[in-house]
């Protein structure tokens, strides 16, 4: 490292924290965009970063325990790190000109491919997550900045699209399901994405239509159905039930403005234990602590209680953070899910999304690495050629799901988040976050750390349903 | 399925649910299994987890009131002999650590073993944990000065990916 890096350190801590001090002073994100200031030589800082990263990072598992006590699990550690380290080599090579950008054009390319044309029959696979599928890429375009620019003819086609999936073949059950092929059931999962799909492109023109399909009393009785003495609920009729099947229900919940003490029964109790002894959250009871149940397990907490200092007396709070900052690997940037698991970019999101709501609730400025996180997204989760997406390590494919939650969670390290007081108190916690860009040039739209779809686009949403 | 992936959530998640149904926590096989498992690989963290359901489960659900003090000191040792293995392990730290959060132990006595892994000069014994660890202990033993020189250490040398985390807890030190 250069010496006279310390100091150029300290100005832009010094300038951020100007930023923020000056930011509580102000209404909304709105008219803070035009107060803060972008940075100068935005290329170049990447390029330092990734060469600090090399620089001081070892490998994971030292070579004495590589040659004593060989696994699978070193040798899949040992060929990721080598892949990455290759990958940002090659860029520090190529210099600080070439360090990659966000390539938001391609990106919105491939999403808008995908949502206006047919699926190839190759992705057969997908054919029970068509309502994740809508959901993943409209708001990965909305993401990627386009949450303004979806037309209304795109938005009608959605509507029909999500609810050709709705299903009530009973009086006390109606959601929607995976699929509209035979067999299928209402599954809180795909209801889940259906609704996020409508919550991201209601407005003034169709929200009369949605509010007239949506069979809100017939959700409320299969939820009901599907409440669990024990406060869990099954993902659909005699299923699993876990930490995602409670997420999911408690935002459809939430948004649907149908929170009753049925439904919330023995929620808080339930989750609080499903936080093992690493500190994040597992599937179930004693299950292994992984990323994408920590994500789901903190936000359902925060869909249930009132402000966030509550928090402190339900979970280990402490512990959650530090097992939450250890799955950022320093070699790769990125995050893991589990201990002692593979980098992945869709836990940009999953873990991403854990920081700035832990931010908020412990007041502190930065918990996780964003710079980081934001070296590993670029130069490893995007393809180098024309074609767009983002993907899960350097190794593998794009795809819709990485496409999303990598593209949430890049917008993630290009923002901080924070609660808006007076919705708190009228909305609830869950809806009050508002977020604002660390950086006016980035391209990217601001996401919703608890329901993952733009910001503000949750409230606005509830309220639409409230309205005549 | 384990076979080809070791570390299958849902199957180890079924597994668990096994073992709670027919109450086989105290199963020799089931013990051996999962204890072949860590031997054959160290850092497949869902063994780990499981291990720790054996041990700890019927007392985290509440089954039973108590912990036999032999198992304890047991499953103490084997997290210390497997971290004496592989000292950035961070699956049998979170184990050692997870015992004590849960029995609500003092890590104080943790002291002398955790020192043994901050020893700068020999580097492949060097664990991050450890100095966590010695961290969290400094600040129990009221000495304050002694925690935040560890945290600083992490954030400049050991641990920078973290820098923002251990300035986080070297803050913490003086909130009251």
């Amino acid at each position: 490292m250069a010496p006279d890096t310390t100091d150029d350190d300290r100005d832009k801590k010094i300038a951020k924290l100007q930023f923020l001090i000056g930011l509580t002073n102000l209404q909304t994100s709105q008219q803070s965009k035009s107060k803060s200031k972008s940075k100068s030589k935005p290329k170049l800082d990447r390029f330092d970063s990734i060469l600090e990263m090399l620089e001081t990072s070892k490998p994971q598992i030292p070579q004495v325990e590589q040659e004593t006590y060989p696994s699978r699990t070193i040798n899949a550690q040992l060929q990721v790190e080598k892949n990455v380290i290759g990958i940002y080599e090659n860029f520090l090579e190529k210099g600080s000109n070439n360090i990659p950008e966000i390539e938001t054009l391609k990106h919105v390319q491939y999403v808008r491919f995908y949502l206006q044309n047919p699926l190839p029959v190759e992705m057969l696979g997908y054919d029970s997550l068509h309502t994740w599928t809508i959901y993943w890429l409209l708001n990965a375009r909305c993401t990627l900045g386009g949450y303004d620019k979806i037309s209304k003819v795109e938005k009608d086609a959605i509507i029909d699209k999500v609810f050709s999936f709705w299903m009530d073949e009973t009086d006390a059950i109606g959601g929607f399901s995976g699929s509209d092929g035979e067999y299928q059931l209402p599954h809180i999962a795909s209801s889940y994405a259906a609704l996020l799909s409508l919550v991201i492109i209601i407005d003034d023109d169709n929200y009369k239509r949605i509010k007239k399909n949506l069979d809100v009393e017939k959700i409320h009785q299969w939820l009901l159905s599907l409440k669990q003495p024990d406060g869990s609920f099954f993902m659909h009729t005699n299923g699993e039930t876990d930490v995602r099947a409670m997420y999911c229900a408690l935002v459809i919940i939430n948004l649907l403005g149908i929170k009753d003490e049925k439904l919330t029964e023995n929620c808080i109790e339930w989750l609080v234990s499903c936080q093992n002894y690493e500190g994040g959250f597992g599937g179930d009871l004693m299950d292994e602590a992984h990323g994408g149940y920590a994500f789901c397990g903190l936000n359902a907490l925060l869909l249930l209680i009132d402000t966030p200092k509550q928090l402190y007396d339900l979970i280990d709070v402490d512990s959650l953070i530090s097992w939450m900052v250890k799955r950022q690997y320093g070699m790769e940037g990125g995050f893991s899910g589990r201990t002692n698991k593979l980098v992945d970019g869709c836990y940009s999101t999953w873990v991403g999304a854990l920081s700035p709501l832990l931010e908020v609730v412990t007041g502190t400025e930065e918990l996780i690495n964003r710079e980081k996180l934001q070296n590993y997204i670029l130069c490893c989760c995007q393809d180098p050629g024309k074609f767009g997406g983002f993907k899960d390590k350097p190794t593998m494919r794009c795809d819709f799901y990485h496409t999303n939650y990598v593209s949430c969670g890049l917008s993630f390290c290009n923002s901080f988040h924070f609660i808006d007081e007076d919705i708190m108190k009228e909305d609830g916690l869950a809806f009050s976050f508002k977020a604002a860009k660390l950086d006016d040039d980035c391209p990217l739209g601001l996401v919703d750390p608890v329901f993952t779809v733009p910001i503000g686009a949750p409230l606005r949403f509830k309220k639409y349903m409230k309205r005549e | 399925m384990l076979d080809q992936d070791e570390k299958n959530y849902h199957v180890w998640s079924y597994r668990r649910s096994f073992v709670e149904k027919f109450d086989l926590f105290e199963k020799k096989e089931e013990l051996k299994f999962v204890r072949d498992k860590i031997n054959e690989d160290m850092r497949n963290n869902s063994a780990w987890n499981h291990l720790f359901f054996l041990k700890f489960g019927r007392y985290k659900l509440k089954l039973q009131k108590t912990i036999d003090e032999s198992v304890v000191s047991e499953e103490i040792e084997f997290a210390k002999e497997m971290i004496s293995k592989a000292p950035t392990n961070p699956s049998s730290w979170n184990y050692l650590n997870g015992i004590y959060k849960i029995l609500k132990r003092n890590i104080i006595e943790l002291k002398a073993f955790a020192t043994q892994f901050t020893n700068l000069i020999y580097e492949s014994s060097v664990s991050l944990y450890a100095f966590e660890l010695l961290a969290e202990i400094h600040k129990l033993e009221k000495n304050v000065e002694e925690s935040k020189k560890v945290y600083e250490l992490l954030a400049k040398t050991l641990d920078p990916v973290r820098v923002n985390y251990w300035e986080y807890k070297k803050a913490q030190l003086t909130v009251v």
